[in-house]
């Protein structure tokens, strides 16, 4: 039980608990979560679609860079193709 | 004794697994497509973070955002060049998920080529893997 494995549980935890209160509480995961019901609707509500999609994806891409820090972080050392395992567990 | 530490190994591999699987959710539940290339930039994080840690000699906790804001700018990046056209010309979704593998394959190769040009300037003789014991990576 090292240090640095509480400290990546807290922190995924933490993260987890971040993009539950965006989707849940605030506009833009309202915006997110129309979209995601019903992409014509929410644009006849007013919601651009294009900049809903730009933000899933910044968020998206925000939380797989913060598990792959974690994950080089555990084990120390990273290669370009150890991705793909966590392709097929993902 | 043993089996608490692999309790906790389990509990925290679960957390980092979780965390990845929850941005494959994310976009396949808004935008219906799958992702293919959303373990390349996981690998670009854990990259950018890297290279952070040992070329900009910054500590772990500096290294964290930024290759969180960086792996998300490279998200938006790949949005608007391999799935936004495909959307804006009404193309059936498998394309789109045609198109990331190939995003997908371009991102890895590009980290390999900039990997290999990183270990020439470090002079270390491994092959493709950068093992980082004498940095402050945690």
């Amino acid at each position: 039980m090292t240090p640095v494995q509480i400290v990546i549980l807290v922190f995924s935890i933490l993260l987890m608990i971040c993009l539950q209160y965006l989707v849940m509480n605030t506009r833009v995961g309202q915006a997110m979560r129309a979209v995601a019901f019903n992409q014509r609707v929410a644009g006849l509500f007013g919601i651009h679609s294009s900049q809903i999609f730009r933000i899933t994806f910044f968020l998206a891409g925000a939380l797989a860079g913060a598990s792959g820090v974690l994950y080089g972080l555990a084990y120390n050392s990273m290669t370009p193709l150890w991705e793909m395992p966590f392709h097929l567990k993902g | 004794m043993n089996i608490t530490q692999q309790i906790v190994n389990a509990v925290w591999l679960g957390g980092v697994y979780s965390l990845f699987a929850l941005g494959y959710a994310l976009v396949f539940s808004v935008l219906g497509v799958l992702n293919l290339a959303h373990s390349a930039i996981f690998m670009w994080g854990a990259f950018i973070g890297l290279a952070v840690v040992t070329q900009l000699m910054l500590p772990i906790w500096i290294a964290v955002p930024v290759a969180m804001l960086s792996a998300g700018a490279i998200g938006v990046l790949l949005e608007a060049v391999a799935f936004a056209p495909l959307r804006r010309r009404n193309a059936p979704r498998i394309s789109q998920l045609i198109s990331s593998i190939g995003a997908s394959i371009l991102l890895v190769n590009i980290a390999q080529i900039v990997l290999e040009q990183l270990l020439k300037d470090f002079h270390r003789e491994v092959y493709l893997q950068v093992h980082c014991k004498d940095c402050r990576f945690g």
